[in-house]
Order: C-alpha cells, then structure tokens, then sequence
C-alpha cells in the first residue's frame, strides 16, 4: 500500500473544502515540492459514522484452534465525526483539540504508513457523539482523521489498513470503517469474515439505559473470558448472524443478537437487561442488542409487523418508564 | 468452529469427516448425513483432552466400545497424532477391526463365555488395567463425559448456518450426545425447539423394563449420565422390523445407504413433518449402511431372524407409560420431564390397573 503515497500518483479531491476557511490559516505549502502540487493537497477532510454498540460480540475458535475476540458492529448513521487535517511537510510535530490523544496518535500512525515520518500537522475534530456510553465517540474520531489524513496526502486507504492504524492507536477497535457487515477481531484490527450482503431490513429503536450515568470506561473492562461452552455457543450465534444476512431474515438476526446479549451478562451486566427482555417478548421484537463496554442497546423488529408503529410506541413509553434515555428510531429498507 | 468455503478444496479428510451433508429430504425435513457421527465427539473430547492437560502429550485415549465410537477415536487419534487403544469383545465385527488396526489402534479383545452382563465387567476390567499402564492416558467415558455432548454444538452451528431456523430436532438415543448437546446449542436461539428422541422396546433409557433388543446400535442396557431426560418434549420407540423397513425405504425413496439408527429417526422425522408442514423438522442420520450390508439391507437374513415387517405402521400409537409392554412403533409425549418425573406415574396407573 505505501506504494501509493508517491507525489505523482496524487489527485484531486472532491471532498475537500477548498473553500471554507482553514482553522490554521491558509495551508503551509512545502519549499521541498514543487509547484505541480495544488493548494488542496494539504488539507484533507474525514467522516466516519458512529455505532449503537455491537449486534454481536464474543470469542471464536479459528480452524487452527486459536481462540479470537470478534464483534460484528452496529451502524448509527446519524452519529458522526468529522476530521479536517492541515499536512505540515516541514514539522513532524502535530496540534490537535484537548485531550483528542487517540486521534493524536492516529495521526501519527497514518503520517508513518503512508511512509510521511518527516511530516506532522494540525486537526480539528467535530462530532455529534456523546463519548462514554458505547457509541464507539472515540473510534469515530480516530478513523475519521486516519481519513482526513490519507485524503490530505492525496490517498484513499482500503478500510483494512484504516482499521490496522486504529487499533495501532486504540489498542482495540471496532469495525465501523468497513461499509458492509464483518465479523472484526477488534483487538488484531483484522476481519474474520465477510458476511454475504447487508444488514437485513428492519425498524429499529436506539436508547440508552443510563443516560445521566457517568459510562463506562473502555479501558478499565476486564476482557470478556468465554469458556469452551460459551465459545460453542457463540459459534451458533455467528452461523446464526451468516443465515440471517445471506436470506435477510430478521427474526433469526434477532435471535442471534438477543443471544449475543445474553451471553454477554456475565461480563458487562447491562442495567436493566432483564426488564428490556421482556418487553421485548411484550412488544413482538425480533430482538435486543446491546454495547459491550458502554450502556447503549437498541431493538430490532421485522418490516412488516402488523402492528410495527404502536409497537414501537408502547416499547418507547416502557424504556422511558425504566429509566432509558436518548431515544432515536430508524428503518432500514 | 469450520465454515466451508463452497469455492475451496476441504483442507483435509478430517474435515469432511466433522461437516456432514445436510440433505432436503423433503418440503420441510432435512436429514444430517452422517458417515460416522462419533467421529465429531471423538475428535472434540480428544482436542479438549490434550488442552486441558489431561490427556498428556504422547499418552493414549481408551475407550471401551463395539461400535461406532471406536471409529471416531481412530480416526481422530490420527488426524491429531494421538495413539488410541480400544476395548472391545467378539461382537465387534471383523472388518471393522481390521479398519481399526490398519489406522494403528490397539484392539483388545476381552473374551468370555459369560453372559453379557459380565463382559461390560471385564471390558471395564481392562480399562483400569491399561489406564494403570499408561500414565497420562485419558478414558473417553462417552456415556457420562460432558464433553460427548458439547460437541455437537458444531452440528447445531451448521444447521443454523445452512437450513437457518429449526423447529423439531429427531435423533435417535444411545449416549445422549447428540440428541441433548445439538438440541442444546439450537435451544440458544430457539428454546421451543422441540426435541423427539428415539428409541427402541427392551432399551431403559426412558424407562422400558429391560430386555434383548434386536435392533442393533439403537439403546442402552443402563441409562448413561449424559442423557438429559428434561430435554426431551417426544419420545419414540420403534422395533427392530419397522427400523429395519424404515431404512429400507430411506435407501429406496432417497438413494441414501444408512445404517438402521437413520432409519429410524427417519421414519419419525417424515411423520412429524407430514403432520407440521410449517414447522422445519431436522433428522440426525448417524451413520452408513455399510456394516449392515449383509444383515439390515439382505431380506433372507430378516426373514431367519423374524424380523421382516409386514406392515409399515404410518403413524405411532400414543402410550401414557414407558413401561407398558410395546410392539410396532408407540409414542409418548415426554414434556421436558425428568425419568423420576415420568416413572411415578408409570407406577400409579400400573396399581390401578
């Protein structure tokens, strides 16, 4: 891939804002290139969208007997970062908002990739994302200005090398930089399988179960240890989730997901699990999902439930009841 | 965990060995085709064994065994470098023995001109005598070794992966690792999975007074630990003649040569499924016809025996006790009871009586 980052093979780019005001005054052109290269090639933008916590998570046994944690995200659209980066090609040194060290970091790494060690420069980040409640905040940030960087050097990098550079900065990540669903071993950054199309078409309901809560802190979650059973069980869950996406079935993603989840109590216990449960069984739900290192969860039904709106409604009204905040809903076609 | 990739070779023999074929026998009834499935829970006891440190490096696995399970313990010894000695008596058949041996099992033969009660005693016998010689040698013990059962969580993956949501499961009953462990892990995903078990008249796994049983591979003398009785929402028992027929028509209907257990779980599977057309009903079809070739599939052999069938019964009589006295094909519905749950009741209405 670092074959790529040679001056010659730099574009335009269409997504850059050429025309905004730059946050470090005009860009700093470099006395070492010439005067082929174009304004914009020094500033570069990023977006990446956030997650409503993962539809699965667990441990697997690879075919050679190596035991892999993986996790297969859940995309939030409307939750997004956005990055704008200012290449320096005469400082290595690098600016960037407060307390933004993992975005720091990823910059580095992307810099040092794209085999641009001498270079730094300076980003700025803007999201809509409350960081904290397993919305992957962090993640979001950090991919968004790996893009923003390869765009101001004037590449685009294959989600692969973006999800590397992440959990390089991350220690672990998740797999919001792929498009499509993969199942992602969130702490080698790398995909274990690609599931054959989409997300199947579902309505859904995002909430969170302790919106004033202080969240979680990703670092200090002891790793989930699954046992030989729960390992089997988790294989399950995985063939359940290939079926469910191969025949866009929601009914056996929600199966999956809600097993997932209860999988997953002995580890991160998710505040009210058992009441959401149920009103999920009350509500005719295909299935519950939930985050893995924060307090965010979401329902999933099926289209063409009869009584999908009133549905909805009655499982909104019973979250709000409980103490659940940050309602959003959505449909995927 | 083994996903095949339909654009690749199989990595190895084995491989095709632990992924069976799933196969549409019908609008709504799959059948698990199986080339020998003990070769699944051999494979995972022995893998789960060396892991944990129990069976030590270089050391045997035993097991005692005239079946199937020797099969699987040969085949997954080699495939993992393990040496495995099985314990065995003159009923094993020669041609097996021979496959045993040509993979480098050790077979020991206990020889007795006792009854047959004895013969479990001297193949127990042995065990001890070989485990006491070999340290670090790890015993099988399929009958109570969670492990048998846990296995099959692989076969439950696949089902869930090819045919996706399954209703009614019907295997046939011996260990109890495969009927309890696949139910088990499709039970994660669908706790109503109803599980039908099949057995045979004469065989105490649930609760048929004991006495010789014709049907060969199908049942117990003693009722193994690892059969979750609870687990069970139908049990079945058919006779040897109507099992024998059943496979009979499974190899003429379907061009599948099983041995009399897929028969079995056959017959009941395609009931089941005529009388539930929205339901997808999966059948465990546990090995090849092979080592019946001269007995299940030679009418003459049948007809020396006594077990030709007359009529194929088309639907089972309902029994409300296991411990009447049974001919032909009888179900009873279990209702997730344990065998203590069901007995006393067996007793009550045989005062009654």
């Amino acid at each position: 891939m670092k074959t790529h980052c040679q001056s010659s093979e730099i574009s335009p780019h269409p997504t850059c804002w050429t025309t905004a005001p730059h946050p470090a005054g005009s860009p700093r052109r470099s006395k070492a290139t010439p005067s082929s290269i174009v304004a914009n090639q020094h500033c570069g933008v990023g977006v990446c969208s956030a997650h409503q916590g993962e539809l699965v998570q667990g441990v697997i046994r690879t075919s050679e007997g190596v035991k892999r944690r993986v996790l297969l995200t859940c995309p939030r659209p409307d939750l997004v970062s956005h990055a704008r980066f200012v290449l320096d090609t005469d400082s290595p040194a690098i600016h960037g908002a407060e307390g933004a060290s993992k975005a720091n970091a990823a910059v580095r790494k992307t810099l040092d990739f794209l085999g641009r060690n001498k270079c730094g420069g300076q980003f700025l980040l803007n999201n809509n994302i409350d960081s904290g409640h397993g919305n992957g905040a962090s993640t979001a940030d950090v991919v968004a200005v790996t893009r923003a960087v390869a765009d101001a050097c004037g590449i685009q990098l294959p989600p692969e090398d973006q999800a590397r550079i992440a959990v390089a900065a991350e220690g672990a990540s998740d797999g919001i930089m792929f498009d499509e669903p993969v199942l992602f071993a969130q702490r080698e950054g790398v995909v274990v399988e690609r599931f054959a199309g989409r997300l199947p078409p579902r309505a859904g309901l995002n909430f969170d179960t302790d919106p004033e809560g202080p969240g979680v802190d990703t670092l200090a979650l002891k790793p989930a240890n699954f046992d030989d059973d729960e390992i089997m069980e988790f294989g399950v869950v995985i063939a359940a989730v290939r079926h469910a996406i191969h025949h866009r079935d929601v009914d056996l993603m929600g199966r999956a997901t809600t097993a997932s989840a209860r999988l997953n109590q002995r580890f991160l216990p998710l505040r009210h699990f058992a009441a959401i449960d149920k009103i999920r069984q009350e509500v005719g739900a295909a299935g519950i999902h939930i985050s893995h290192s924060g307090t965010v969860a979401g329902m999933i039904w099926r289209l063409d439930h009869p009584e999908l709106n009133v549905m909805m409604e009655v499982a909104s009204e019973a979250l709000r009841d409980l103490g659940c905040g940050r309602l959003s809903s959505y449909t995927v076609y | 965990m083994i996903i095949r990739n339909q654009h690749q070779p199989l990595k190895s023999a084995l491989e095709a060995l632990l992924r069976p074929n799933v196969i549409r026998l019908g609008k709504n009834l799959y059948g698990v085709d199986f080339d020998t499935m003990k070769v699944i829970p051999a494979f995972y006891t022995a893998q789960r064994a060396l892991e944990m440190g129990e069976l030590k490096e270089g050391a045997p696995i035993i097991e005692t065994t005239s079946g199937t399970m020797g099969r699987g313990y040969a085949y997954a010894g080699r495939a993992l470098g393990i040496p495995v000695k099985l314990v065995s008596d003159p009923v094993l058949a020669t041609p097996l023995k021979n496959e045993l041996e040509s993979l480098g099992c050790e077979v020991h033969i206990v020889q007795t001109t006792a009854d047959n009660g004895d013969v479990q005693a001297l193949r127990l016998a042995r065990i001890y005598e070989l485990l006491e010689q070999h340290p670090g040698a790890y015993w099988g013990r399929q009958y109570d070794n969670p492990l048998n059962a846990d296995s099959y969580g692989a076969v439950a993956e696949q089902l869930v992966d090819e045919v996706g949501d399954v209703h009614c499961l019907v295997a046939t009953v011996g260990s109890g690792g495969s009927s309890g462990g696949t139910a088990k892990y499709l039970r994660k995903l669908n706790p109503k999975l109803r599980l039908i078990g099949v057995d045979t008249h004469g065989s105490v796994i649930f609760g048929q007074p004991k006495c010789s049983r014709p049907f060969r591979g199908l049942g117990n003398s003693l009722v193994p630990k690892n059969v979750r009785h609870d687990a069970f929402d139908e049990v079945h028992w058919l006779g040897a003649p109507e099992g024998y027929a059943a496979t009979r028509i499974l190899h003429r209907r379907q061009g599948m040569f099983k041995g009399p257990t897929s028969g079995a779980a056959f017959w009941v599977a395609q009931w089941y499924a005529a009388a539930h057309p929205d339901q997808v009903v999966v059948a465990l079809l546990p090995d090849s016809g092979h080592r019946y070739a001269d007995t299940v599939y030679n009418d003459q052999w049948l007809a020396c025996q006594g077990l030709t069938c007359k009529a194929m019964p088309i639907a089972p009589d309902t029994v409300f006790s296991p411990s009447e006295r049974m001919v032909g094909w009888t179900r009873i519905d279990w209702k997730r009871r344990t065998l203590a749950e069901v007995l006393p009741l067996t007793s009550a209405s045989e005062t009654m009586k």
